[in-house]
């Protein structure tokens, strides 16, 4: 899901402009990757202790 | 119960379509106040060539801060789960003389990203993520720390990215310039500086993340991590 | 040339379409992120398409390389401490 939220948003800054992409959409895109990943790693952490809680 | 539910569900589709709206004008529309136009006019301003490190660096400075204080508060969360799973066994000969050419390559390939980030496609993240990727690498080949520093210089490195964006621009603020507003002067080398503290910072973030907790105190050497549950 | 890249356009597109459904649908947690390490890597390919460099770089590096191997890793660990919740049916079933 998040990566369609970021393909509509570079998918516009593409459209936007006919010479050069919009860097802002393509700029946020890149901070929304890395918040992301962040936020996978820090809930893949909390479900495998969950995980070793259970066992 | 119902009803609430659906009040709820069409605010939110509303709200939505409205930031798209919001968004689909500010980047497409006809107005003068387009995004693009606004952004590329200005990059002579900002210091560097790379529209997109212009934009993430020095026009909207503030969620790259913010967004190198969410990758801090991750990893503390990950470190406040508990300490880090045991270490992988030993890597062979073959594994750990790839291990021993490719990290270095990686280093090098890092400070290269960092530094052509101004002009061309490149920039912070990508060269912290290939650090990480270094630091994964160590840890596959069987060091129990990723090859990450010791905990109090880690701990260092992690809030490095957000201390040097924090006290750059509170020293800017207080030359006379606002906060998180580069004079032209000083705005490539601020830039610079900037990046390389958010290179370490995610690249010491992104390597801690991959070993799920806090690293334990190293006493003795590779060979001790008690492996053999992971391959 | 344009219609070479419009191929290359449709075929990218149906492609990552069909992987995310894979690795969406998929019971196993290895082959799912496996799958989606696929899916990110041709999404960096469609990022260099729509001219974002910068965000293709990020994305193969971050997106597919290190939340791949962070997953992978975690889905290591779920099968490997508990190997009849995480299916249905048997591993070998699947392959």
């Amino acid at each position: 899901m998040g990566a369609g939220v970021f393909h509509t948003l570079v998918a516009v800054a593409y459209r936007g402009t006919e010479t050069a992409p919009d860097p802002v959409p393509q700029a946020l895109v890149l901070t929304g990757i890395v918040v992301a990943v962040s936020a996978t790693a820090l809930a893949l952490t909390l479900g495998q202790r969950l995980d070793q809680q259970d066992d | 119960m119902r009803a609430r539910n659906l009040v709820i569900a069409v605010t939110l589709a509303f709200l939505g379509i409205y930031l798209a709206w919001v968004f689909l004008e500010g980047v497409t529309g006809q107005t003068d106040a387009r995004l693009a136009d606004l952004a590329l006019a200005r990059i002579p301003e900002s210091g560097v060539s790379n529209p997109v490190t212009a934009v993430l660096l020095n026009f909207r400075a503030y969620d790259t801060l913010l967004e190198l204080a969410v990758l801090l508060a991750a990893i503390l969360g990950i470190w406040s789960t508990g300490s880090a799973v045991p270490g992988f066994v030993p890597a062979g000969p073959v594994l750990s003389s790839l291990t021993a050419s490719v990290v270095p390559l990686l280093v090098l390939t890092a400070g290269y990203m960092l530094w052509v980030g101004a002009h061309s496609p490149g920039g912070a993240f990508q060269a912290g993520a290939l650090l990480g990727a270094a630091g994964v690498i160590m840890r596959l080949s069987g060091r129990p720390n990723a090859g990450l520093p010791p905990l109090p210089w880690l701990r260092v490195a992690t809030v490095l990215g957000v201390l040097a964006f924090t006290v750059t621009a509170l020293a800017l603020m207080g030359a006379g310039a606002g906060f998180l507003t580069f004079p032209l002067a000083v705005a490539k080398w601020v830039i610079l500086a900037i990046e390389t503290a958010a290179t370490l910072a995610i690249g010491a973030a992104l390597a801690a993340a991959y070993l799920a907790g806090e690293p334990v105190v190293a006493t003795g050497t590779t060979a001790t991590s008690p492996g053999g549950s992971e391959r | 040339m344009t219609e070479v890249l419009l191929a290359f356009d449709l075929l990218l597109s149906t492609t990552l379409v069909g992987l995310a459904m894979a690795a969406l649908t998929s019971r196993e947690p290895r082959r799912a992120v496996i799958l989606f390490i696929a899916f990110g890597l041709l999404l960096a390919l469609v990022w260099a398409r729509l001219r974002a460099p910068d965000v293709a770089l990020a994305e193969a590096a971050i997106g597919a390389g290190l939340a791949g191997a962070l997953m992978l890793s975690a889905a290591r660990r779920a099968t490997g401490s508990r190997p009849s919740r995480n299916k249905t049916r048997p591993a070998n079933e699947e392959r």
